[in-house]
């Protein structure tokens, strides 16, 4: 039996980390759901909480994505990321590819699918 | 000792002392006054002319009269019996007539006693010679004062060719000195417009690196910004069915009203900003026109 998973998303806008939380719920993708809009947050809670999936938005006020990618770094915490982003541009998708943890690169809007997509390729790992 | 080797003693030495003395000469001028100094200790005569042809053009004439100034003329007119002897080149010998005498000398005709007029020609590498002597019955010339006649006139014709080649040869170096400088007045102007160049290319580079930077500020502000909104329209959509009528009126639509509404004020500030950066390229460009 799979081992349920448990996921933090972290993303500004609290509207998206509603929609995203609610389609990870309905493809029962988690056990159990975290949200932050506030990336400084999730930084001090993530030992507490030891999310197996974090869900990273990359345009973000105070730290962005990439300032939270680099905080990981430093913490050497490998908790594995995926980002959900907004964003198109190509440059983004490139400058991902520097990150190990980085697991997958996922542009928004999400849905069922996508979502059950990713399910199904970590399923080999947990 | 008998008379006649005394005399060619005394003549050979007369005629080293010229040619040392001619060795030393830098100017035509100066060839001139220093043979007109030796002449009469060589032979007898009333009136020395040496022509010199150089490729058949005239080059130059020397005349010499006894105790007088010599007379050195560029592009001299020949005599007739110059055109003569260039053309028959057989020497001769005649009484003088008072046309044979150039311009200048024939005033003294009256004053010498039954003149006779020598002429010979002869040829050295590229130049034609001819030179004629007059003497009359007190100051006589003679066949034995040949020998350091010819060796005269080819000590001169040399000396006087050398002068004129390294006059020449002057005269090219400072045409060259004029061109160095002036390649090199060339080279400062082409090093001018080569460094004006640059700093065109310096000026473009930075204003190309400007605005780039706005174009991927404007991309970025497209591609994340106002997707933002719209992806959370399209999220909401997604998950719509997930919901019942009620809950839907009462939850969804009021975010997906708000997403819209939000979508509409980013839009705004996309266009007026790509105007923006549009109309400060075009400032820029018409600046530096």
């Amino acid at each position: 039996m799979t081992k349920l998973l448990k996921i933090m998303l972290v993303d500004d806008q609290k509207m998206a980390n509603f929609i995203n939380k609610k389609l990870i719920e309905v493809t029962d993708f988690a056990e159990s759901i975290i949200d932050y809009t506030l990336p400084r947050t999730a930084l001090s809670e993530l030992e507490k909480e030891k999310p197996d999936l974090i869900f990273l938005d990359l345009n973000m006020p105070d730290i962005n994505g990439w300032s939270f990618l680099d905080a990981l770094k430093e913490k050497d915490d490998q908790t594995r990321v995926v980002i959900v982003t907004s964003s198109t541009s190509d440059l983004d998708k490139e400058k991902a590819q520097n990150y190990n943890q980085v697991i997958d690169f996922l542009i928004k809007p999400l849905n069922k699918n996508i979502i059950l997509d990713l399910k199904n390729k970590l399923r080999p790992a947990c | 000792m008998n008379l006649s080797s005394a005399k060619y003693r005394i003549t050979y030495e007369a005629f080293s002392k010229l040619s040392g003395s001619l060795s030393k000469v830098e100017s035509v001028e100066e060839l001139g006054i220093v043979a007109n100094r030796h002449l009469k200790y060589l032979f007898n005569f009333k009136m020395l002319r040496i022509v010199m042809l150089f490729k058949n053009e005239t080059a130059v004439s020397f005349t010499f009269l006894k105790s007088k100034e010599p007379k050195i003329v560029d592009s001299d007119e020949l005599l007739d019996y110059e055109k003569q002897l260039f053309k028959v080149k057989i020497p001769l010998l005649r009484a003088l007539n008072t046309t044979d005498l150039p311009g200048h000398a024939t005033a003294l005709y009256e004053n010498w006693n039954k003149p006779k007029l020598w002429g010979w020609h002869t040829t050295s590498g590229e130049r034609e010679i001819c030179f004629s002597l007059i003497s009359d019955d007190t100051e006589s010339f003679n066949h034995s004062d040949m020998e350091i006649l010819n060796l005269l006139v080819d000590n001169i014709t040399s000396r006087y060719f050398q002068i004129y080649l390294s006059q020449q040869l002057k005269t090219k170096n400072l045409r060259l000195k004029e061109a160095i400088t002036e390649i090199e007045l060339k080279n400062t102007e082409i090093e001018r417009i080569n460094n004006n160049q640059q700093n065109i290319i310096f000026r473009r580079t930075e204003e190309l690196h400007f605005k780039n930077k706005k174009l991927l500020e404007l991309s970025k502000l497209n591609a994340h910004d106002l997707r933002e909104p719209l992806t959370r329209i399209l999220g909401f959509l997604e998950i719509s069915e997930l919901y019942t009528d009620e809950d839907l009126r009462k939850s969804i639509l009021p975010k997906l009203k708000e997403s819209a509404l939000e979508l509409d004020l980013i839009f705004r500030r996309v266009v007026s900003q790509s105007e923006q950066t549009a109309s400060n390229a075009n400032l820029i460009e018409n600046g530096y026109d």
